[in-house]
Formats: structure tokens, C-alpha cells, sequence
């Protein structure tokens, strides 16, 4: 599936296909913006203060993204599917009531 | 030209400097646009347009070609543009040493007035915006701030609403967000203000903005799409706020947030796709997740220029480009197809009022689902698990209670308690206990694996075969009661059934909500009422909305038989006051403070009853015979614990939570119900078998009651032999707490007969139902 296809598929899925490009692009730039700050406090959430600690001292230390990425696979179970979870479920918040 | 004031010496003013700014920049334009020579000085009334050409030396035509350049004007006011561009740098120099600030850049009037030279309009009529239309772009700025303001009050009041209303429910036993007073009224001012400014602000873009049916239909779908994700954001906002984390984890979720808002258009878009449109083309699991969270995780780890996905980038940026063209193209198209319909702006107004009311009810609801969500999770996984957890506490007891626990022996008895583990030679595992729960399922669960996993999984899945939340709307000529009646009916009731359910669940809510006059009785089309399926299978009402004049009928409306069928419940609820002399209430507050404080569940035993447990009993029985079963059975399954609960309050705050969500509260005030919780299981599960172990979502309430069913049979029975009991009454209170002939014997004296005069008489009221129910079957 290209670029082009995925645009249309979430479009479509969003059900805001029928409004103008700009438009869409604006309810696009939104939501992402929730959904990622969604995605943050969630897996905060779920790390313990121990956890928050040390995401702190990480990211203050300049941590990478991919050492990041591994510190919270470690401390979180599952945590991909933790993600893919919220945003699946945003996606079907936005479907349900937009 | 016009020449600096000679007469100001110092300080010179704005005018002066520009003069100079003119002055030393004039020879360089002139160079530019006259070919290296001095600009012609105009004649006074001439030349509205680009300079002539004329001759500034001979005052004929010039006939340098050169000259003729000059007539582009698109060259001429480029080149003006690259003046003011030099004239930003000595602008800057002059500040410095003027130490103000000075308009250096030429407005088209001022270059007018300089050149003398009148320049076409960058851009045509129609596309300048009108003031009219300036003016609407700078309200829908102010209200746009004021409309944000207002959302974000509402969502705090709100947020702190549900969270007194949890803290009240816990502690106090209620929590419904009408109860909560201030609380509410706070909350209800902020939506009304918050509604307000949504509907100025819509009407604001409605006006003049939309000029077809079909771009009001646009703009209208827009305006609800992205009010509602607003309110979802500031939702998040506040709780990041709130959160319990360090200030550099929430400072640190606003940069790499901001880092997105300044990204380019395009590359929020391909984000956006990358993050959410990834995981829609990969399915519900799978890499397309893993791929998504790598885009949303390196924002927020290392800004965007870290990102490896050039390639889509770039992907994504040129679809975006092709699209956006074509976009514009079908846009215009139908705008000017669309200039010959009908449109009525009356109607687009009306329907973004109705969109406005909508978003509130959709958070609401979405709350409510996502409350829902929570408690099936706590009330399936936790029933599932909670056999489990009984056992595992025997054992962390067993094996630290004697100081010699290891992780090794702690693993072998769960082995042996664990059904289907391979070599488990124990008895099988309580109800609900082994319910495709694993061994190490069963370790993570109780953070014996080293984890420390939460016991209680959080699911945001809808678990199969839940009722959701249900949304009913009051249809004309319909009632309250007539609306769930329909709405029963519908699901397969009979009429008689859903009736007296119906009925059940509005005394029920106004029983919660305090309403002295009992159901309301008056209620009006369009009114939203909510409700929920609880664990013990039945429906109750979380809220009523959408009608402003909710109420009762004049009591001349309403038919009595409505009242006939069922006692009046409203005298029921409302118990008297209990006079107290102030030594007694010092008696009372000490002992319920020693009952509260108290962790340690063997106090709590000791605590004699408080005077306001037999009037609160009385009235209890009273109205649990009076109002059939279901009541009476919640008086007797309350009654199994009364014994343990000094606080009828308290015994509230528990009766809905499952067995398993008692033992996971961390609060002193439960520990005696725990340890009373804890005897009770034990000692009827030698009694009955594994058929007395708690179940599956099963509440305290549901269980107690099970409880009392198994152990005598029948409920009413059982009703009537706890009441008929000798430790109904007198030999429950704790009669030498009170000294003799003190103010408060008295008290307990006088209120000790009443109560004991009222259970009299119910004992018998009770006795006579059972002998005409055992006639009657």
C-alpha cells in the first residue's frame, strides 16, 4: 500500500473524505497532535515513578530514539501492542464521534 | 523630495529619519530603475501611475530605452520591495542610536506620496478582504481566544468533578455528580459559558463565510470534527497537568509537542499517516504498529530531523502537493456550481446549534464508555482472578506469617493450587480461580514474577457481550418510565415486567439523587436519559440530560395508580433526624473514629453499634419488607456485614465492588472489612463447598446475598430468620459503652426502644408475608 493509498484509507476511515483537502488536513494535523500526546501520557502511565525516572534522566541525557524505544520495551510489556492499542482505539474514538 | 526638519537638532523624530533613510537610499533606487541616473523630479499633478520617463535634465520624453523598463511596473515595485528590504538593516542601525522605533517600511500611501507614483493593487478587488470581512476575521480571532478559555474551564471543572465525585463515593458512599453541590454547580456554570461561546463563535463563522448549502454543510461538519478534538485535547492537557509525574516529564511532553506544531504542513501530515495511517492499512495488529510508534516515538525522543523516513517524507509530500492542486481545482469548481442553490443560512445556523449540543453529549458519552470499559474490566478480570488472589494471600501468609517464605516454596504451593499446570496435585483452584489462567499468568498477576504488573489488566476493549452504555431519547408524548418501558420491551420484556423494572429503576435514581418527590414526572421530548448495565444484571440511570425543565406534574396530574402499585418510596428514604445529646454524640464520634482509624480488624470487632446503625436498621428492614424482594435482600445481605461495619456509609461505599477490588484497596477504613470479608469465605466454604466461593463480576452485594440464599434456602426465610433471631437488636449493641444514668444511656435507652418497637413490628410484618407468599405457591 503506497502514501497515496494510506492518505485515502484514513481519510476514508476518519469519514472526513467528503470534506475539502484543507480541511482535512487540518482535522488530520489535530488529531495527530492528540493521538501523539495521547500515546505519551499513556505509556507514562504505565511506567512506575521508578520507570518516569529514568525516561527523564534518558531523554535528558540525550538518549536516541531507538535506546529509547528499547528502555520502554524493557520496562512496559507488550508495549507495541500497548501503542498500536491506543491507536486503534483513538482511531475508533474519532470514527465513533466525529 | 521632502528634506529633514533643520529646525529640530536632536532626537530626531520618525519622520526625519525615514527622510534619511530616503535620502541615502534614493540614489541607489535611481540607479536601479533610471539606469544610474537621478530620478526625474515629477511635475506636481501628474503621473498618478509608473514614472514617465521623462527627462528630469530636459524636460522632454526620455529616450534612453532603458527608460521604458521603468513601465513594468511589477519591476518597479520589486524594486521598492528590495528597498524596504535594505531599509529593515539601517532600520535596525537607527533604532540603535535613536533608541526608538521607527516605521521604515514604506506603506503604498507613503511611497505614493514620495514617488508620486500611484501602484496598481497587488492583488484584485476580490481578493483584498472587504473591512467587513477584516473585522469578522478579527472577532472570530477574539472569540476563537475566548471560546478556548471557556473549554478549557469547563474540561477543568469537569475533571474535577468526576474526581471529587470518585474521592466522595469512596469515602462517603455517594458520588452521583448532582450530589456533589458546589462541585456541580461550578461544573454547570463553566458548560453554559463553554456553550455560549461555541455558539458566538459558530455563528461568527457562519456569517458571511458560508454562501451555499453545500459549504455550509462543509464548514459545519469541520466546526463539530474539530470541536471535538479540541475538547479531547484540552481533556489531555488537564490531565497531563494533574498527573503525579515530575515536572520535566510534562515540560518535556509540551516540547516534543511543539516541536510537531512548528514542522511544515506537509510533514504533520505525513506524521499524522505514519502514525494513525500505518497502523489503518497494517490491520489491528501487526508491523504496521511497530512502524507507527517508531515515527510517534522519535518525536518525541529526538525531534523530527532524526527521523529516518525521508523516503516516506518525501512520498508524502508530493502526494500531498498533487493532491492540494487538485483539490483547489474541484473546490472552485463547486463553489461556482454551488452559487446557483438555495441556501439558507437560518437552517445552517439551526443545524450547527444541533452539532454544538451533540459534541457535549458524545465526551459524555465517550466518558461514560470509557468509565464502563474500566469497571468490566475490574469487574470481570478482577472476579476471574480474585479466587486466585484469595489463595495467594493464604499462602504469602503461610509462608511469611512463619517468617520462613521463600520464592521456591511460594512457587510450589501455587503449582499445586493452579489448575492445569502440569503436576498440580491440589485441590482445584476456588471458583473463577483456574479460568484460563495460566501459572504464569497467575504469578505475573499477583507481581510473583518479579514484574510487578498491576493486578488488574487495563482493558480498553469492549469485552464481548457487555451492554454498552444505552442512550435513550424521551420520545413525544412519553414518560420517563415510559421511555425505559419501550426501551425494555424492545429488548424482549413483557409489558408487566418492564413495567414494575421500569418503575424500580426511577425510584432507584431518585432514591441516589435525593429527589424528595420521587421519580420525576415530568419530562419532555428531546431529554437524553443514560444508563448502565451494573454486575448485578440490572439497569440503572447514570444521568439525565437535555431538558432544562425536568420536574414533576401538579399533583392533580398524576394518576394514582401509578402510586398504588408500589409504596411510597419517598417516605421510606427519608430517615428522621437522630437527636443526639452532646455526650452521646462525643461517644459516637470516638467510636466511630476508633472504627475508622483502625487497621487493626480485631478493633473493629470490638466496637460496640452506633445508635444510628438500629435506626438506620430499622428503617432498613422496614424498607426492605415493605418494598418486596429485592430490597429486603439488600438489607439482609447488608445485614452479614453489619456486624463488622460500624458505618452503614461504608458498608455503601463497598456493596458494588467485587471481592477482589476490596482486597486491592489500599485503605485502612476496609481493613476490617477485609479481614470480615476474609472469615465469611472461609467459613462458608466449609460449609458449602467451592459453590460458596465468590464468582465472576459477582459485587459484595450479590455475594452476601447468595450467600444468606444458600445458607437458609429461601430468601425471605433467611430475611425472617435474621430478623427473627436473638441477635436482631438489643445483642448487637454494644450496651456498656453507654454509662448508667449519663445523658447518653438515655439516648441509647430511648432510641433502643424505638428500634427494638420497630423491629418488633416488622419481625411480624415479615413473618405474615412469608406465611402468605408459602400460601400463595
Amino acid at each position: 500500500m503506497d502514501q497515496a493509498q494510506i492518505q485515502k484509507a484514513l481519510s476514508d476511515e476518519l469519514g472526513i473524505s467528503n470534506l475539502p483537502q484543507d480541511k482535512q488536513e487540518d482535522l488530520i494535523i489535530r488529531m495527530t497532535e492528540l493521538l501523539l500526546k495521547r500515546i505519551f501520557i499513556e505509556t507514562m502511565d504505565k511506567l512506575d515513578e521508578e520507570g518516569r525516572d529514568e525516561y527523564e534522566k534518558l531523554t535528558e541525557g540525550g538518549a536516541g530514539p531507538r535506546q529509547i524505544e528499547e528502555f520502554l520495551k524493557s520496562r512496559i510489556s507488550d508495549y507495541e501492542e500497548m501503542v498500536q492499542k491506543i491507536i486503534v482505539n483513538f482511531k475508533e474514538e474519532m470514527k465513533n464521534n466525529i | 523630495m521632502e528634506k529633514a526638519n533643520p529646525k529640530k537638532e536632536t532626537a530626531k523624530t520618525a519622520d526625519e529619519i525615514i527622510n534619511e533613510v530616503y535620502d541615502k537610499y534614493a540614489a541607489e533606487a535611481d540607479a536601479k530603475l533610471f539606469g544610474g541616473k537621478k530620478m526625474p523630479e515629477p511635475k506636481p499633478e501628474t503621473a498618478p501611475k509608473a514614472p514617465s520617463g521623462v527627462d528630469a535634465e530636459k524636460g522632454k520624453p526620455a529616450q534612453n530605452p532603458e527608460l521604458k523598463e521603468i513601465e513594468d511596473k511589477t519591476s518597479l515595485l520589486e524594486a521598492f520591495g528590495k528597498i524596504n528590504k535594505q531599509n529593515e538593516g539601517l532600520k535596525e542601525e537607527l533604532i540603535a542610536k535613536n533608541n526608538k522605533e521607527i516605521p521604515v517600511i514604506l506603506s503604498p500611501e507613503e511611497a505614493k506620496k514620495r514617488y508620486h507614483y500611484e501602484p496598481e493593487p497587488e492583488e484584485t478587488e476580490e481578493e483584498k478582504l472587504s473591512i467587513s470581512e477584516k473585522e469578522r476575521d478579527e472577532r472570530l480571532l477574539e472569540l476563537g481566544k475566548e471560546l478556548e478559555a471557556a473549554r478549557r474551564e469547563y474540561i477543568i471543572r469537569d475533571y474535577n468533578l468526576d474526581k471529587n465525585s470518585g474521592i466522595f463515593k469512596k469515602l462517603f458512599g455517594f458520588g452521583k455528580r448532582s450530589q456533589l453541590g458546589e462541585f456541580n454547580r461550578e461544573y454547570e456554570t463553566a458548560k453554559s459559558r463553554y456553550e455560549e461561546v461555541l455558539k458566538k463563535f459558530k455563528d461568527a463563522t457562519a456569517e458571511g463565510l458560508v454562501s451555499d448549502r453545500q459549504e455550509a454543510e462543509i464548514t459545519s461538519n469541520w466546526l463539530e470534527k474539530g470541536e471535538f478534538i479540541e475538547l479531547q485535547k484540552t481533556r489531555d492537557q488537564i490531565k497531563l497537568e494533574n498527573a503525579p509525574w515530575s515536572q520535566g516529564i510534562k515540560n518535556g511532553c509540551m516540547k516534543l509537542i511543539d516541536k510537531y506544531r512548528k514542522l511544515p504542513t506537509w510533514k504533520k501530515i505525513a506524521i499524522g499517516f505514519g502514525v494513525a495511517g500505518v497502523a489503518s492499512a497494517g490491520g489491528a495488529a501487526g508491523i504496521g504498529a511497530a512502524a507507527a510508534l517508531g515515527v510517534g516515538w522519535r518525536i518525541f525522543t529526538s525531534g523530527v530531523s532524526a527521523i529516518g523516513f525521508k523516503g516516506m517524507y518525501e512520498g508524502v509530500a508530493e502526494g500531498y502537493r498533487n493532491k492540494k492542486a487538485k483539490s483547489n481545482t474541484e473546490e472552485n469548481l463547486n463553489k461556482s456550481f454551488n452559487k446557483k442553490s438555495e441556501f439558507d443560512p437560518q437552517e445552517f445556523k439551526k443545524r450547527l446549534d444541533d452539532k454544538i449540543k451533540t459534541v457535549d453529549r458524545e465526551i459524555q458519552k465517550r466518558k461514560a464508555w470509557g468509565k464502563f470499559r474500566s469497571w468490566l474490566a475490574v469487574g470481570t478480570a478482577a472476579a476471574v482472578f480474585f479466587g486466585g488472589r484469595y489463595v495467594a494471600q493464604r499462602v504469602m501468609e503461610h509462608f511469611h506469617g512463619g517468617g520462613t517464605g521463600s520464592d521456591k516454596s511460594i512457587d510450589d504451593y501455587i503449582r499445586s493450587r493452579v489448575a492445569g499446570h502440569e503436576g498440580s496435585g491440589g485441590s482445584p483452584p476456588p471458583s473463577g480461580a483456574g479460568q484460563g489462567l495460566g501459572y504464569h499468568e497467575f504469578k505475573d498477576t499477583f507481581g510473583m514474577g518479579g514484574k510487578g504488573g498491576a493486578f488488574i489488566p487495563e482493558s480498553t476493549e469492549f469485552p464481548q457481550g457487555e451492554i454498552p452504555p444505552i442512550d435513550l431519547e424521551v420520545p413525544k408524548s412519553s414518560s420517563l418510565e415510559g421511555t425505559i418501558i419501550k426501551y425494555l420491551e424492545n429488548q424482549g420484556m413483557n409489558h408487566a415486567e418492564a413495567g414494575n423494572k421500569a418503575h424500580l429503576i426511577a425510584l432507584e435514581y431518585a432514591k441516589n439523587m435525593g429527589l424528595e418527590k420521587g421519580p420525576y414526572s415530568l419530562i419532555h421530548p428531546g431529554a437524553h436519559i443514560e444508563m448502565e448495565m451494573g454486575t448485578d444484571g440490572q439497569y440503572h440511570i447514570d444521568n439525565i440530560s437535555g431538558d432544562e425543565k425536568l420536574g414533576w406534574l401538579a399533583e392533580k396530574n398524576i394518576e394514582s395508580s401509578a402510586h398504588d402499585l408500589h409504596y411510597n418510596e419517598a417516605e421510606i428514604f427519608k430517615k428522621p433526624e437522630l437527636e443526639l445529646s452532646e455526650e452521646s454524640r462525643k461517644i459516637m464520634d470516638s467510636l466511630q473514629k476508633s472504627a475508622e482509624s483502625g487497621t487493626d480488624a480485631a478493633a473493629v470487632d470490638t466496637v460496640p453499634i452506633p445508635l444510628e446503625k438500629i435506626h438506620a436498621t430499622a428503617y432498613e428492614l422496614r424498607s426492605g419488607i415493605t418494598n418486596a424482594d429485592k430490597n429486603l435482600w439488600d438489607s439482609v445481605a447488608d445485614k452479614n456485614l453489619w456486624d463488622s461495619i460500624a458505618d452503614k456509609n461504608l458498608w455503601d461505599s463497598v456493596k458494588n465492588m467485587t471481592y477482589e477490588e476490596i482486597h486491592n484497596q489500599n485503605d485502612s477504613k476496609l481493613a476490617g472489612v477485609n479481614h470480615k470479608l476474609d472469615e465469611m469465605r472461609v467459613q462458608y466454604a466449609e460449609k458449602f463447598g467451592s459453590g460458596a466461593e465468590p464468582m465472576s463480576g459477582e459485587t459484595l452485594a450479590q455475594y452476601t446475598e447468595r450467600l444468606a440464599r444458600l445458607n437458609n434456602g429461601s430468601p425471605l426465610q433467611s430475611a425472617v430468620e435474621i430478623i427473627n433471631s436473638p441477635s436482631s437488636g438489643s445483642s448487637i449493641v454494644g450496651e456498656d459503652s453507654f454509662p448508667a444514668g449519663s445523658s447518653a444511656d438515655a439516648d441509647f435507652q430511648k432510641f433502643s426502644s424505638d428500634a427494638h418497637q420497630t423491629m418488633e413490628k416488622f419481625k411480624s410484618d415479615a413473618n405474615d408475608k412469608l406465611e402468605r407468599m408459602k400460601r400463595s405457591f
